[in-house]
């Protein structure tokens, strides 16, 4: 088994460092036909069945002095903590990645459950979305994501600042696994911020990479991640996002893969919202309720939710509670800040910043941009 | 060689502080000369034509013979215009024409004279004037233009006079008028402000700048360009307790010597509140120059300094911020003397929170990266924000409290803020000096003192740790937090402080700007 993930690391490497991709990784898995033969060939071989420019051979070689031996010590990494790899043509390899165009040939994973890639065969939503997100996207994903887990479909996304944050959480808080695809090496977390989500995905959800270990994030390797993310998916919900903006390659690629697409209508005047309504004006579908999605996946697919119990839904009237109580129940309905605070309730400044204290170290309220959010605490 | 000598007290300016200057005139026979020596400047110099005029226009002689005046100490390097007065009393003695000045130190006086021997005034008068008593000088000639401020010294007899002639009078016994010093000085009154429209409807920040004046804790303000930053901060002067006669003298020393001084009112009575640019020099910051000029530092002593756009300040300059916010004071040497500024201030910080300033707007608009905004937020330098006993965020005012801020001036909101900043200022001062032997402010506790100083119930400080360490501050955050609880408790009139008063206070700090967390 070691040497079979020496193998798949070092076919990726192939791919990454020396740029065989196309027709030239063809002709060689042609002959080779596993991945192990790769790993095995010689030199020589490699390169005559590489073929092509000088160029292209002189790269090869340059990348064969090391290339062994990285792929070696890349392997141990991985195995160190706790991943693996499948290669395209395994059985276990995700049925809807294997079907598009372009599949990856690699594709690395991280996660603590005992088979982490059947998860990738039940019905799966791409819940993606901006970076810079408005209180009122986040709010939406992490409903929506949180809706979609508890009716058994698991969450896919890319692990981003914003609204991928949000899609991972509401999921998590859900109950349900969700998987993250990361536009760098399995064995690093970008961003940093996001380590303890990371970790929390890999408890209950799977991290997946096509990049060989040890890749730093760059920006164009997002685009290839996310034909992976729409790739893995049934259907792709996509949260906010500008006109021009990675997302709206997702929602591109989840187009040219026949898959469904559904967006969340905006704010007509926010510039993080032109490229989810212009999704709908394409003929996207309109994303208001999760059912309008969950409705549209084969009947087959719906399995049973995660059990997650009841929310306790506050007083409507509000008086005579404690100003605690109060204000969540404000602030579950959306975000404000202090002095909004006190002024509706009418309760003095002092009060508010002490209740808010409070709530802020139980963590049923979180600060965030001057304002205060009710925690996604399944209660 | 009788009457051919006659000595003057002066006094000469080195900063803050003043020194007595004896001046002693000869005359002796020979070709007519006047020569001043003693380590004085070029414009000490200059006083020979303007003497030799001022005693000739004012109907006396100016003697013939060799006059040779030597202003001692010797080892102080003297400069200004305010030698002129006396130089020209120890002339007129010398030659006979006043009566010689009493034996041993009497008076002691210093101001500019104009050709016509009109005594003009000098920078520093309140300074000059106030070394008197370590000469054991009682009596101290000033120029008119300076009553006001010298005015403020007791235990003086301050004479202002006009002229030449008129010292001349003052000191045969006259036309002795101290009362003058006294009398026709303007006290501006305590006016409120009005409230600015913008900052009416913030609760949250005004309560955090009430907090500010009664414990002089410094303060950062986060928030949108527009959203009432520079206002919030300029409501200090007005809020801090107002100045006891002491510091309104120590004030007046400081803008006096700098000649800055408002001009009919001579005195400073209300908290200056400084606010220099972000393209502003360390030297312009805390002082300095060949002929040392008082920074901004000094010029906000016991009142505010405001930075405004923190970011934009370039490293090295607040750095230099460090050493006279923890001392209190600015010392730097020149001529070989040591120079002390004071330098006692309420540092009130503001920053956008963002490069493009509207990550805290409702709907945003803010485009930066979480990097870009982290990176922002670290220009400016750890010590400094760590100095920050208060941070909060200044959001624009929502719509549903625009009405409010039109309503009325606001004036009433601010004076019953003041006096309850009074009130806990009175009680921290009187407490403080019994536990800690020295009256200072909250924001001054150290930090092993602390919980002697909070008088706490046994567990609240405790308690307060495990609440720190719950919201993940760091150590020094912890001590400030307990310093603003001192304070909460104080505007409260409570003794002891309470776990309430912990968690307001623990609301003021951002995480963003914790920078001895992990």
């Amino acid at each position: 088994m070691e040497t079979r993930l020496q193998a798949l690391v070092f076919v990726s490497l192939l791919m990454a460092k020396a740029r065989i991709r196309g027709a030239a990784f063809e002709r060689m898995k042609g002959r080779l036909e596993r991945p192990e033969a790769f790993f095995e060939a010689s030199d020589r071989t490699l390169k005559e069945l590489l073929g092509g420019p000088p160029e292209a051979v002189e790269s090869l070689g340059r990348f064969l002095k090391e290339g062994r031996e990285e792929a070696r010590r890349s392997a141990q990494r991985i195995e160190a903590i706790g991943g693996g790899a499948v290669w395209q043509e395994d059985p276990s390899y995700p049925k809807r990645l294997r079907s598009i165009a372009g599949p990856p040939r690699v594709l690395f994973h991280l996660s603590s459950l005992a088979s982490p890639l059947e998860i990738l065969e039940r019905p799966c939503v791409a819940v993606v979305g901006t970076r810079e997100p408005t209180p009122y996207g986040e709010e939406a994903a992490v409903r929506f994501a949180r809706d979609f887990a508890r009716n058994g479909v698991v969450v896919v996304s890319g692990l981003a600042h914003g609204i991928d944050t949000m899609a991972h959480e509401g999921s998590l808080e859900a109950g349900g696994p969700t998987v993250a695809v990361m536009a760098n090496g399995i064995d690093s977390v970008y961003p940093r911020e996001n380590e303890g989500l990371a970790a929390r995905i890999r408890g209950n959800g799977v991290l997946l990479s096509e990049l060989p270990p040890g890749t730093p994030p760059k920006s164009n390797l997002f685009p290839a991640r996310n034909r992976i993310i729409s790739g893995l998916c049934d259907a792709t919900a996509v949260v906010e996002a500008s006109a021009r903006s990675g997302t709206m390659i997702t929602a591109g690629c989840a187009l040219d893969q026949g898959r469904d697409v559904f967006a969340v209508p905006g704010s007509i005047f926010s510039d993080r919202c032109d490229g989810t309504n212009q999704l709908l004006k394409e003929g996207a579908f309109v994303l208001t309720d999760s059912e309008d999605l969950l409705e549209r996946l084969p009947a087959s697919l719906r399995l049973g939710g995660f059990a997650t119990p009841g929310r306790t839904v506050g007083d409507p009237s509000g008086e005579g509670r404690d100003p605690e109580e109060r204000i969540l129940d404000l602030l579950r309905a959306e975000p404000l800040d202090a002095d909004s605070l006190s002024r509706r309730l009418g309760f003095g400044i002092q009060e508010v910043s002490i209740a808010l204290v409070r709530l802020e170290i139980e963590n049923r309220v979180r600060k965030e941009n001057g304002r205060y959010r009710a925690s996604r605490k399944v209660f | 060689m009788a009457g051919r000598y006659a000595e003057a007290i002066g006094s000469g300016l080195q900063g803050v502080d003043a020194t007595l200057v004896r001046i002693e005139v000869s005359i002796q026979n020979g070709i007519p000369s006047f020569d001043i020596v003693g380590r004085v400047g070029s414009d000490v110099r200059e006083a020979r034509e303007r003497v030799r005029a001022a005693v000739r226009n004012s109907g006396l002689e100016f003697p013939g013979g060799r006059i040779t005046a030597n202003f001692a100490p010797a080892w102080i390097h003297k400069e200004g215009t305010g030698f002129d007065l006396p130089l020209a009393l120890a002339v007129l003695a010398a030659s006979g024409q006043i009566p010689p000045l009493p034996a041993g130190p009497s008076v002691l006086s210093f101001g500019e004279l104009s050709l016509t021997g009109e005594v003009r005034g000098v920078n520093g008068a309140v300074n000059r004037a106030g070394v008197a008593e370590e000469g054991g000088i009682r009596t101290v000639l000033v120029p008119w233009d300076n009553r006001s401020e010298a005015g403020m010294l007791t235990g003086l007899r301050i004479l202002p006079v006009r002229s030449l002639r008129k010292a001349i009078g003052v000191l045969s016994g006259k036309t002795a008028d101290s009362r003058a010093a006294r009398e026709g000085i303007l006290e501006p009154p305590s006016e409120p402000p009005v409230v600015p429209a913008v900052v009416r409807g913030q609760l949250k920040a005004l309560r955090a700048v009430e907090i500010a004046a009664a414990g002089m804790h410094n303060l950062l303000l986060v928030g949108s360009p527009g959203s009432g930053k520079t206002l919030l901060a300029s409501l200090l002067p007005y809020l801090l307790p107002e100045l006891d006669a002491a510091e309104s003298l120590e004030v007046t020393r400081v803008y006096s010597a700098a000649g800055l001084l408002p001009p009919r009112i001579g005195r400073m009575r209300e908290r200056p509140f400084r606010s220099p640019h972000h393209s502003a020099t360390a030297a312009t910051l805390v002082g300095g120059g060949g002929r040392p000029r008082f920074g901004e530092v000094t010029l906000a002593h016991k009142g505010v300094l405001f930075l405004d756009e923190l970011a934009e300040f370039s490293p090295h300059v607040l750095e230099s911020l460090r050493t006279p916010a923890e001392e209190r004071v600015v010392r730097m040497s020149r001529n070989a003397a040591q120079l002390v500024f004071p330098a006692e201030f309420v540092l009130v910080g503001a920053t956008n929170p963002c490069p493009c300033g509207a990550r805290l707007e409702p709907h945003g608009g803010c485009r930066c990266s979480r990097t870009s905004v982290r990176k922002y937020a670290s220009r400016i330098e750890g010590p400094l924000i760590d100095r920050m006993d208060l941070q909060v965020e200044v959001l624009r005012v929502a719509a549903e409290s625009m009405e409010e801020t039109v309503r009325d001036s606001g004036r009433e909101d601010l004076v019953a803020m003041k006096e309850r900043v009074a009130r806990a200022a009175a009680l921290e001062k009187e407490r403080n000096a019994a536990v800690l032997g020295e009256a200072c402010w909250n924001a001054r506790i150290p930090g092993d003192r602390l919980e002697a100083v909070l008088g706490s119930a046994p567990g609240t400080v405790a308690e307060a740790a495990r609440l720190a360490e719950a919201k993940k501050l760091s150590v020094r955050s912890f001590q400030k937090v307990l310093r603003v609880a001192r304070t909460l408790a104080d505007l409260d009139g409570t003794p002891a402080v309470a776990g309430n008063h912990v968690l307001e206070a623990l609301d003021y700090r951002l995480a963003e700007y914790d920078r001895g967390r992990d």
